[in-house]
């Protein structure tokens, strides 16, 4: 079989993916979310700034100035570069050289 | 006969080695676009994707030998492997085609106009995080590869080319 028609399957089973994506995913589902959710409150009302009024009901929430709300996975700029490769280095570390403690072990016979 | 054999494995397995290389580094810069800012992060996901393809293409082999016979007599590691190779096709595909539907530099280059969606947002961070352990698994199943690998291509060249100066110096002297 030549590239092409390797790329092609390639392309047919990303294909199956999206479409089970895509049957999954309501296309309205986000729509209603932006629809439903309360006006942003970028600024303090006098008596908010002030400390006297009760910020457990107040809509102002300051820190979400400026950005998307439910959570915005582009937060942390090579401290999520970081983090990342932290995570891939233990999974390694546990799997791996889990792994070939084991088989040092023989406890696990078809490692 | 067999010395061409030997330069032809070597070479895949050094094509491997470097494919793998770029694939790894881009995937990890690309999980941060605060970092890199918004159009490199979707431009660099665009070549991770294509060497993702390239990346399959190099091991169409082990696929199609594994898919025949993966409810046949196989080793369970090679049979773990597939299974988690699928997970990561799976999860990378969706990240990608997530990407795109968020997408605010590509896609609006080619004047194409998708509608908003915050689903796409959240399942684009989701599945990026779990792409984030997937790798670590497959790279955890290739450690011994990757280490041998690594020493072969990357650690003795530059052993060598730090030690042959002081080398040559030694011979210049005598």
């Amino acid at each position: 079989m030549n590239v092409l028609g390797r790329i092609l399957i390639i392309a047919l089973a990303a294909a199956l993916v999206i479409g089970g994506l895509l049957a999954f995913v309501p296309s309205n589902a986000a729509a209603g979310f932006a629809d439903g959710r309360p006006d942003r409150q970028l600024t303090l009302d006098p008596a908010q700034a002030s400390g006297t009024a009760d910020q457990s009901t107040s809509a102002a929430r300051p820190e979400f100035a400026g950005r998307e709300r439910g959570g915005d996975h582009h937060e942390g700029g090579f401290g999520h570069i970081i983090r990342n490769a932290a995570i891939m280095t233990i999974i390694i570390a546990l799997v791996a050289f889990g792994m070939r403690w084991l088989r040092r072990r023989r406890a696990v016979v078809w490692l | 006969m067999q010395t061409v054999t030997k330069a032809k494995t070597g070479n895949r397995s050094k094509t491997n080695y470097v494919v793998d290389l770029i694939i790894g580094i881009s995937f990890l810069l690309a999980t941060a676009p605060n970092a890199t800012g918004e159009p490199i992060h979707e431009w660099l996901s665009m070549g991770l994707l294509v060497m993702v393809v390239v990346h399959l293409l190099l091991h169409w082999q082990w696929i199609v030998a594994i898919s025949k016979k993966l409810f046949g007599k196989v080793a369970w590691q090679q049979r773990i492997n597939y299974m988690l190779n699928i997970g990561l096709f799976i999860d990378l595909t969706i990240i990608m085609f997530t990407g795109v539907m968020i997408s605010k530099t590509v896609v609006p280059l080619l004047g194409l106009q998708l509608p908003s969606n915050l689903t796409w947002r959240s399942l684009h961070g989701l599945a990026s995080d779990v792409g984030v352990v997937l790798i670590g698994l497959h790279l955890a199943l290739h450690w011994d590869w990757i280490v041998r690998t690594s020493k072969r291509y990357l650690i003795q060249p530059i052993v060598k080319r730090l030690h042959k100066p002081a080398t040559q110096l030694a011979t210049k002297e005598q």
